[in-house]
């Protein structure tokens, strides 16, 4: 039995007669398989809609990292001493226990795209319909003469929350009232636009009120940043004279770093020693996107901007920090509205219909203190050639009113996204 | 035709947010909709300060959000939201949160 669209979305529209709906969806719906790799903000919801969407779909998702994983976001709230790492780990119980999906730990070493399946480094060898690829960043540590995966147990960069969060945390700890916290922030692109900054925020709040005589330097290769104006606004109300943000002119540029001496050389030719210090390298699309060639001459996925489908892979979707998403910047947030574009797209897919037409939103929270917050919000949608172009948006206002407020909502977008991603 | 026995948990399941895999000429309420559910509570019951977006009817959503769009509504971020949807998205999004559930 198949059901016309017409029809089909007739009975769909009304809520009223989902029965029926449920019946129609069992009898058109062809199933099929969904490999998901990656389970964080865009992989796991995506994993989670599908099965939402049409219950018919096997869905399986990959993650070497599913009992240890925990959110970016907040963590720099445990940086700065406000929250502990149990308040930002992530259970994948919901996700198979609730919606049925499959859960693999382990790593993905391969595609192949032709016989359409992925290869485990466990061996495996599993098939697909679907994939959906959203592995985040990886950190080129490379980049930066002097750094590399050891010596970030030594000057951590913190930028994928786990281990590294509580090193930073025990450091900035340990470290004495009248200490330097130095951070080296990335070029972009990066993964979270304001984070480096909201970061230095709540290390400032944490020093003004246990080591007042502490200096935060952030030596950044940017001219500018996210939500800059607010905050430094924030910074000269609430932490006069204590951070000093150094743009390229001024010598943020760094050429190397030296953990034995804890001296940053910049491309001046400065030495600069602290006492803490945070390598926030360069960064580039998931390993598994750029060992597919997935990337192809631009690096990070270029992808149809209506669907997320790779424009180098058919049948395969990159969502999330790998893909190229126009102005929607690298955030869990943009991952999460990512994921259900592309989760209905497959799921249209599978049943050979045309894609809906998507809008995508993106609100990213940035504490400026424990208990402060400022935002930017994007709307967004496609131009007439399918580009996806902010439609509406901007950063909180100027002044500081909302702060407080912005600081409340912002832990009820936590709880919220996190429920609507894992729950 | 109604729900029988075997199909009334996956029923069930679709019945939580009204599950559709949407496919149409302009963004649909639930494609809209579904991006609010990462601040508004994942089944629109709102979370923390955040307030719900069930449990009241299309006109009441409709008039926040028109006048967060017009700003004549204080607001934190939502202005910023309602600025990024035509009168007649706003009206779909409305009518989707208001066929939903009451939690």
């Amino acid at each position: 039995m198949t059901v016309s669209r017409r029809s089909f979305l007739k009975i769909a529209g009304s809520a009223a007669t989902l029965g029926a709906f449920g019946t129609q969806v069992r009898a058109s719906a062809k199933g099929g398989q969904v490999v998901v790799v990656g389970g964080g903000f865009g992989g796991a919801a995506c994993a989670k809609y599908i099965r939402r969407f049409d219950p018919s779909i096997r869905v399986t998702l990959i993650d070497a990292n599913l009992s240890n994983y925990y959110t970016c976001p907040f963590s720099n709230l445990v940086i700065g001493g406000e929250l502990e790492m149990k308040d930002i780990k992530v259970s994948y119980d919901a996700l198979k226990n609730k919606h049925g999906v499959q859960l693999i730990e382990d790593h993905v070493d391969g595609i192949d795209a032709d016989k359409r399946t992925v290869k485990l480094r466990s061996g495996k060898t599993l098939g697909y319909d679907r994939l959906v690829l959203s592995p985040g960043i990886e950190l080129m540590y490379n980049k930066i003469e002097g750094y590399s995966k050891e010596v970030a147990e030594t000057l951590p960069h913190a930028w994928k929350a786990g281990a590294q969060t509580v090193t930073l945390r025990k450091q900035l700890e340990s470290m004495k009232d009248g200490g330097t916290f130095l951070m080296v922030a990335p070029p972009n692109p990066y993964r979270c636009p304001p984070g480096p900054y909201e970061r230095a925020s709540v290390i400032a709040d944490y020093f003004k009120k246990h080591k007042p005589k502490s200096k935060i330097i952030i030596l950044d290769p940017k001219e500018k940043f996210s939500k800059q104006g607010l905050f430094m606004e924030a910074w000269d109300t609430l932490y006069p004279g204590m951070i000093d943000w150094v743009n390229p002119e001024r010598g943020g540029v760094i050429t190397s770093v030296d953990a034995g001496s804890m001296t940053v050389t910049t491309e001046d030719g400065d030495k600069i020693k602290a006492d803490v210090i945070n390598v926030i390298p360069p960064m580039q699309p998931g390993r598994i996107v750029t060992a597919s060639g997935l990337g192809g001459d631009k690096v990070w996925a270029p992808v149809n901007q209506q669907t997320f489908e790779s424009t180098l892979g058919k049948d395969i979707y990159v969502i999330g920090d790998s893909c190229i998403a126009g102005p929607v910047p690298k955030s869990g947030y943009g991952a999460n509205s990512e994921a259900k574009i592309a989760a209905s797209a497959i799921v249209g897919s599978l049943r050979d219909e045309e894609p809906g037409v998507p809008k995508w939103v993106n609100t990213c929270y940035s504490y400026v203190s424990a208990k402060d917050a400022i935002s930017v919000v994007g709307v967004y949608g496609l131009d007439a050639e399918n580009k996806i172009i902010e439609i509406s948006g901007g950063v909180s206002a100027k002044g500081g009113k909302n702060w407080r407020a912005e600081g409340v909502y912002a832990k009820g977008w936590y709880d919220s996204i996190r429920a609507d991603t894992w729950g | 035709m109604r729900c029988t026995a075997s199909l009334a948990i996956a029923c069930g399941t679709l019945l939580v947010l009204g599950m559709t895999a949407p496919a149409q000429a302009a963004p649909t309420g639930q494609t809209i909709g579904l991006t609010c559910l990462a601040c508004h509570g994942d089944a629109g019951q709102g979370s923390g300060a955040i307030p719900p977006l069930v449990g009241r009817t299309a006109d009441q959503l409709y008039r926040a959000l028109l006048d967060f769009k017009t700003g004549q509504r204080p607001a934190t971020v939502m202005d910023r939201h309602a600025k990024g949807y035509s009168d007649e998205e706003l009206k779909a999004v409305a009518d989707y949160f208001a066929s939903l559930p009451a939690k």
